[in-house]
């Protein structure tokens, strides 16, 4: 399908819809798993930078948010890994898999957080990328993922009002030097996250697999400029400077400009592993080995 | 119309929220080992947020549920229009109408 996407063309291309028990291909069922266990590893592994901040919140309702973000967080793994489930891959698979280098992760949970003033920008840079993702998603054309997407994006609105509380709460009342690490975590994580979306459109975009079938609704230069347009203005409104170089809108066509992605790096930190990476290999592995005993205990009384 | 399915350890999950007069709703399933631990699950994944009056789990294996071709059938309600209220609403306003002045 490589004519130009018309409203009429999408339309058939989201029209099928699909739940459990509907008869589908093997490849779409394949690519729906796909989607769905990418999205719980992402969600489990992405929880691990803020897990690490647990102790070290610096006030306790603080403290109270992100413990319920962090378990929002594995729910929201638990979600998705049952759309993959009963599609055939099982939660196991997916951590055994990441454990044993067979799974890629996203580019932004290669990273840690250096500091606690860090944590709100990247968050809010985060929540808003996936807010914009899971809002396009949750039109495709499998109903069970959909479902799940929508109740995920419920409590993502919580995470990033959160992050922009937090935000907002360093630059308005923080000392100078904290609120240049907000300062600094935007220029940094801007970019991360325009690489989130995924490359840029090629003329051929349009034949990739989830695409065709209407898994994957919007493509990833639409995504990335709808997610540049909302979380801008945000930034500069908390007082963040955003400067041309980073994001510019053509005020004429409305498009967004932005800073230049290297996607060499990119596809290098997802292929070799960012600074973190290992550290969480390693958490998922310990955590499936020193678990394994009380998974069998648990199991084996069960009626 | 037939049952299924494969995964004995499945269960569907219903929650009423908004108030003890609203129906449940399915939200989704989870899997668990035993009913109990299959409940636990439920209740925290998806009574994360609103206030939850009642949560059922309920095993995939006992759900009859309907089959694409059962869907014509069950479409039918709004096809019968004699049975929907507007209809005989209609036709009142129609008689009244081409009653002589």
């Amino acid at each position: 399908m490589t004519e130009n996407l018309d409203g009429r063309a999408q339309d058939a291309r989201l029209a099928v819809r699909y739940e459990r028990w509907d008869d589908m291909s093997d490849e779409y069922r394949t690519a729906a798993a796909k989607v769905a266990s990418f999205q719980a590893l992402a969600e489990l592994v992405g929880v691990l930078p803020f897990n690490e901040w647990m102790d070290r919140v610096p006030d306790y309702t603080r403290k109270q948010m992100l413990v319920a973000k962090i378990q929002d967080e594995v729910g929201h793994g638990h979600v998705t890994a049952r759309v993959a489930e009963d599609l055939g891959v099982t939660r196991e698979e997916i951590l055994e898999d990441f454990a044993a280098g067979r799974t890629k992760l996203l580019n932004i949970f290669h990273y840690g957080f250096d500091s606690w003033e860090e944590i709100g920008p990247a968050a809010l840079l985060m929540n808003s990328a996936a807010l914009v993702q899971f809002q396009s998603l949750d039109k495709g054309t499998y109903l069970p993922y959909a479902r799940a997407l929508k109740k995920i994006g419920k409590e993502e609105a919580f995470h990033y009002n959160h992050a922009l509380d937090l935000t907002h709460q360093i630059l308005s009342e923080g000392e100078t030097e904290q609120r240049a690490i907000v300062q600094t975590a935007f220029d940094t994580w801007f970019p991360r996250l325009l690489a989130y979306f995924g490359p840029p459109d090629s003329d051929r975009y349009q034949e990739n697999v989830g695409y065709q079938f209407g898994l994957k609704v919007d493509s990833n230069d639409d995504l990335r400029q709808r997610w540049i347009a909302k979380i801008v203005r945000v930034f500069r409104e908390l007082g963040v400077h955003v400067s041309d170089d980073i994001a510019r809108c053509d005020e004429e066509t409305g498009e967004w400009t932005y800073c230049k992605v290297d996607w060499v790096a990119c596809k290098k930190l997802i292929t070799e592993g960012g600074p973190k990476y290992q550290e969480w290999v390693d958490t998922v592995r310990g955590s499936l080995a020193r678990n394994q005993r009380y998974r069998k205990a648990a199991l084996a009384l069960a009626v | 119309m037939r049952t299924i399915d494969d995964d004995p350890k499945a269960y569907e999950v219903f929650v009423q929220v908004g108030g003890s007069g609203k129906p449940l709703q399915y939200v989704g399933s989870v899997r668990g080992a035993d009913p109990i631990l299959a409940w636990h699950a439920a209740k925290e994944v998806f009574t994360r947020r609103e206030d939850c009056t009642q949560l059922w789990v309920v095993p995939r294996a006992a759900v009859i549920r309907s089959d694409a071709e059962d869907r014509i059938v069950l479409s039918k309600g709004s096809a019968r229009r004699y049975r929907l209220a507007s209809y005989p609403s209609t036709r009142r306003r129609m008689r009244s109408r081409s009653e002589p002045a």
